[in-house]
């Protein structure tokens, strides 16, 4: 129980996390404008989600969650180009890219409520998930915090090395909107382009971290690595002139 | 970097936290794999322990104690020899060894024993009975089982005490870093405080009662610079000093002699053909005011001027200004006009206020062309004083409004077309004034047909 409350607590707060970190070497110095349009959106979006759930599930033939999800994921990416094509009107870049975390957080924050209080239902009473939760959270954030000075140090040394890492965590979105529109048989797969399950596994903790950072899978389809490079050179050409605060 | 301290305390949390939270749960995997491995023991303790019960089917075997929790079946081929209470009475399929299976609505580990016959003394060594223990042909099957989820409370239970002391005990390890971190600043926050408190003209050298290595150097550095500083100062100060005093002094006496020359020429009837002595006259006029601005601009420059502030009414300052300088503007028949609040009262200090007031309205009124307006108002605002004086001149381009603060600036430079004398420093020593009272000084275009609206905003 406890390692599956951690584990699922890294795998939907951990892209989230990073993807925020990221975005804040960005635009720290405009967090009064990031940071309300973030938790409005969130908290508006993840209630409405939560009321909606069983609608939202029968939807689409039963694919109305993965429909949300893959909209949601696609959301994300385009609030991101978006923030980055108005560098130049800071605080609307700066309130897209809050934007951009909280469309994300649907999807993962959705995903830990079901987990949590429809699954589950006694966050409180069972010790494990309460500690699996506290676990999941403290690696998280820490990981996000160390991510951040990461960014912090590099970024202000070699520009390209934050335009990389803001094009891996946008290209992530599309691979997992397109891994879901496989998922739900609305997109091929193509075939498997590689095995690398013996080099690093997706359930070991690295193999969390690279799924949340760039959306490592194991056994790729083509299309999903199509789409994949496909946005990171999208976001890396549009980010071309993007400065990072020093 | 915007803080040390913020960067030092979430590194050091971030880190701390990543590494035991890491190795809290890598003990807890250890720890959950060991208790099972216990669990598993046991399951095949109970089964060894019962297989001598059944493997003579000559002697009496009683009812095996068995936990309340484990399940127990016991076969000959297809006859059930013993099942204990919460066991079903169907043969559970499972292979031998451990092995997970669902039965009884719930999932279970099973540990299967599977003893074939006496003529087989491997499996009876490993069941640690001795072969002459069994008789029976038909093979004998002894199956243990425990349930899984009770398997794992129990395990979590034990594990879950040794890691909640890591979780619970991390706000408390925050709070002691942020101390530890707080302490290992404090002399260079000291440091900043000191150099932060030093008033303007406070040159003397930085004391700390306990100064750490990495920092001694750079106090050592500053308090040499803060020496060499002082000095610098202070010789500024005297050669300006004694510069203006050393040519005021001749200057008068070329002021006295060239009127008595003037005085003489006169009564001896000598003419001056190419009026020069006017022109003379004016130079040595030129040059006295500016030794004077120069020696006003240094009594107030904020590094060395010590602002002595009183409570003052600034409109009674302005009228007697005005006052002061009305025999100018009477000469020029200007009209001069003082609007706003009766009484302003500031705490300021009242000599640099007059000579700010004397500086502008002697420029507007030099600047202004005769039977002009000069306009001055008084307000206050969110405990704001705005002194504004406008005048009907003929103004200064937007792009000069910077450089005209500058020292020796006048616009137009040497081909300044106003024909008065000035030596470009009296909105220098204004702007130093405003910046003494901590208020701001903004230029612009006056409310009249042309000239220049001066705001100064100062506060109360």
């Amino acid at each position: 129980m406890l390692i599956n409350t951690v584990v699922m607590f890294l795998q939907e707060l951990l892209p989230a996390l990073l993807l925020l970190s990221t975005l804040l070497v960005w635009q720290g110095a405009r967090l009064r404008f990031l940071l309300p349009v973030l938790l409005v959106a969130t908290l508006f979006g993840l209630l409405l989600i939560a009321s909606q759930f069983s609608r939202i599930s029968d939807f689409a033939s039963g694919s109305g969650l993965e429909l949300l999800y893959i909209c949601c994921y696609l959301l994300t990416f385009f609030l991101l180009l978006l923030s980055v094509a108005c560098a130049e009107k800071p605080h609307w870049s700066a309130r897209l890219a809050g934007l951009a975390v909280a469309s994300l957080l649907w999807v993962n924050g959705s995903n830990l409520v079901l987990f949590l209080f429809v699954y589950e239902q006694n966050l409180f009473a069972s010790p494990a998930l309460l500690l699996g939760a506290a676990l999941g959270l403290g690696i998280g954030l820490s990981v996000a915090v160390l991510w951040y000075q990461l960014q912090f140090e590099l970024a202000g040394r070699w520009r390209v090395f934050y335009q990389l890492s803001l094009s891996l965590l946008a290209a992530r979105q599309i691979s997992m909107a397109v891994m879901l529109l496989v998922q739900t048989d609305w997109l091929r797969s193509g075939p498997q382009l590689w095995n690398s399950e013996w080099l690093l596994s997706e359930e070991s903790e690295y193999g969390h971290f690279f799924n949340a950072l760039l959306g490592y899978e194991a056994t790729p389809g083509l299309m999903q690595l199509a789409g994949f490079v496909a946005a990171f050179l999208l976001l890396l050409w549009q980010s071309r002139h993007l400065e990072v605060q020093k | 970097m915007s803080s040390i301290r913020r960067y030092l305390v979430t590194m050091l949390i971030a880190m701390l936290t990543l590494t035991s939270f890491m190795a809290a749960l890598h003990s807890y995997r250890e720890s959950i794999s060991r208790a099972d491995q216990l669990f598993d023991d046991d399951l095949q303790m109970l089964a060894a322990s019962l297989l001598p019960s059944f493997a003579d089917t000559t002697t009496d075997r009683g009812q095996p104690e068995t936990q309340v929790s484990s399940v127990v079946q016991i076969w000959r081929g297809n006859t059930l020899l013993y099942r204990s209470a919460n066991a079903p009475e169907y043969k559970i399929q499972a292979p031998e060894g451990y092995s997970e299976q669902n039965f009884s609505g719930q999932r279970w580990r099973t540990y299967l024993q599977l003893v074939q016959n006496a003529a087989s003394p491997e499996a009876a060594a490993g069941a640690g009975v001795s072969a002459t223990a069994l008789t029976a042909t038909e093979p004998l099957t002894v199956l243990v089982a425990q349930p899984l989820k009770q398997r794992q409370q129990l395990a979590e239970e034990v594990v879950l005490a040794s890691i909640y002391p890591v979780v619970l005990s991390l706000p408390l390890q925050a709070l002691l870093i942020w101390l530890a971190v707080s302490k290992g600043l404090s002399p260079l926050l000291k440091f900043a405080e000191q150099l932060s408190g030093k008033k303007a003209d406070d040159l003397t050298p930085v004391q700390l009662a306990q100064v750490p290595a990495e920092l001694s150097q750079v106090l050592g550095t500053t308090n040499q610079l803060l020496v060499k500083l002082s000095d610098a100062f202070a010789r500024e100060k005297r050669f300006a000093s004694d510069v203006a005093h050393e040519l005021r002094t001749p200057l008068s006496v070329l002021q006295v002699n060239l009127h008595n020359a003037i005085a003489q020429w006169q009564q001896a009837g000598v003419a001056d053909p190419q009026g020069l002595m006017p022109a003379l006259q004016d130079g040595v006029q030129r040059m006295s005011q500016l030794i004077e601005q120069i020696m006003l601009l240094n009594r107030t420059n904020p590094e060395h001027f010590k602002a002595k502030l009183q409570r003052m009414d600034l409109a009674a300052l302005c009228r007697e200004v005005i006052a002061e300088l009305y025999p100018q503007i009477l000469q020029k028949n200007q009209q001069v006009e003082l609007c706003g609040e009766v009484h302003v009262p500031l705490m300021a200090d009242t000599f640099a206020l007059r000579l700010m007031l004397v500086n502008l309205l002697g420029n507007a009124i030099k600047y202004t062309p005769a039977e002009g307006e000069i306009k001055l108002t008084l307000a206050t605002e969110h405990r704001l004083v705005r002194l504004t004086l406008e005048d009907s001149g003929p103004g200064i381009d937007p792009s000069e409004y910077q450089r005209v603060f500058d020292r020796f600036y006048r616009v137009g430079g040497d081909r300044h077309q106003s024909g008065q004398p000035g030596s470009g420093l009296g909105l220098a020593i204004v702007k130093e004034i405003v910046a003494l009272h901590a208020g701001s000084l903004t230029l612009g275009p006056s409310d009249f047909a042309s000239g220049l609206k001066i705001t100064v905003e100062l506060p109360q």
